[in-house]
């Protein structure tokens, strides 16, 4: 997202094609679908050139879904937008493709958990969605109106009633380009009934807000580790990039 | 005006094609060209080779080839990886010796 770097992940992974104001009102984004569908192309949306340029310097074949899901990793990295907040306003953000194939790997592995987390293809891992995570700890009685949150705990109705404990201030200021995902998530449903259904969607999103911040600690890790000894544009055997050019 | 200007309200404009101009057919799954490879292995064994005193790169790069080279050797026969990649690492050794 081309505004408000410095926090939060470069990228994002969605199911489906994204509205453009995903997250951020007009600023928008940019969308990379990793398969191409149309008829007579695809079904890969990742450059041949690019998967060829890393099958020659990993002495392996490479897959577009792993080169995606690095592409994920290291990009959802919690320390990748701030590292690199002067250049992410104004080029493309650029990635640190390691030299070592095990690392690739290991951040292609990490990827893949972070999709399937980011898409909702799987629930969050029980780790991270126990019983003492957002635990309601009364019977809501009105619509939901969410209070803000005040050490670890919050209530779902304006009368204070539906309080719910156990989300820690990481998942409750967790941000993606400036948006508080937890905040909007409830105030997107306000006026609805504190049902089951919503009840288990919440804490569902709590789950899969923890899960990430761990899942992005660990990516921040490899990519300390990447930084070490990247491949290069020339070593991949791709033309340089053309600068953004500022307007005449 | 690029198509990366911002309006006068400092937005960017919309994304102009998902798939930019890549090839039309894409299966997945890169593979190299041992010929290549041979060719790019040899050029850095020759280049170390005709180092005097300290590898003939930048720290970083040479970082990069003392990981890579033996990789990239993957996609040779067996016995000519094994080769060169011996023959890489004698040449690395003598240069960090000779720093």
């Amino acid at each position: 997202m081309p505004f408000a770097t410095g926090a939060g992940p470069a990228v994002w992974c969605h199911g489906l094609l994204p509205d453009y104001h995903a997250f951020r009102g007009s600023y928008g984004g940019y969308a990379f679908p990793l398969c191409d569908n149309r008829a007579g192309h695809g079904p890969f949306n990742v450059s041949p050139n690019l998967l060829a340029g890393l099958a020659a310097n990993y002495g392996a074949p490479v897959s577009a879904q792993d080169t995606f899901d690095s592409i994920l990793a290291l990009l959802s990295a919690t320390s990748y937008t701030l590292r690199f907040a002067e250049d992410l306003e104004d080029v493309f953000p650029h990635v640190p493709f390691p030299s070592d194939h095990a690392l690739f790997l290991e951040a292609a592995a990490l990827g893949g958990e972070i999709r399937a987390v980011e898409t909702f293809t799987r629930p969050p891992d029980a780790a991270f969605l126990n019983p003492t995570v957002a635990r309601i700890e009364n019977e809501a009685t009105e619509a939901l109106r969410a209070s803000d949150w005040s050490e670890g705990a919050l209530f779902l109705c304006a009368n204070r009633t539906g309080r719910v404990s156990g989300v820690s201030a990481a998942v409750w200021a967790f941000s993606v380009s400036g948006y508080r995902l937890l905040y909007r998530w409830l105030d997107a449903r306000e006026g609805l009934p504190v049902d089951h259904a919503l009840v288990t969607a919440f804490r569902d999103v709590v789950g899969r807000i923890a899960e990430l911040i761990d899942l992005f600690a660990r990516a921040d890790h490899l990519l300390g580790h990447a930084l070490n000894a990247t491949l290069s544009r020339e070593v991949l055997g791709l033309a340089e990039a053309e600068p953004i050019l500022p307007d005449e | 005006m690029s198509s990366q200007t911002p309006d006068l309200f400092g937005f960017k404009p919309a994304q102009g094609d998902l798939f930019a101009d890549e090839p039309a057919r894409n299966d997945g799954v890169g593979v190299a060209n041992p010929e290549a490879v041979r060719a790019r292995l040899l050029k850095l064994l020759a280049e170390a080779r005709a180092a005097e005193f300290r590898p003939p790169w930048n720290e970083r790069t040479t970082r990069t080839i003392q990981i890579v080279f033996p990789q990239m050797a993957n996609w040779l026969p067996h016995d000519e990886a094994e080769q060169l990649r011996f023959a890489f690492a004698q040449e690395m050794r003598r240069l960090t010796d000779a720093a």
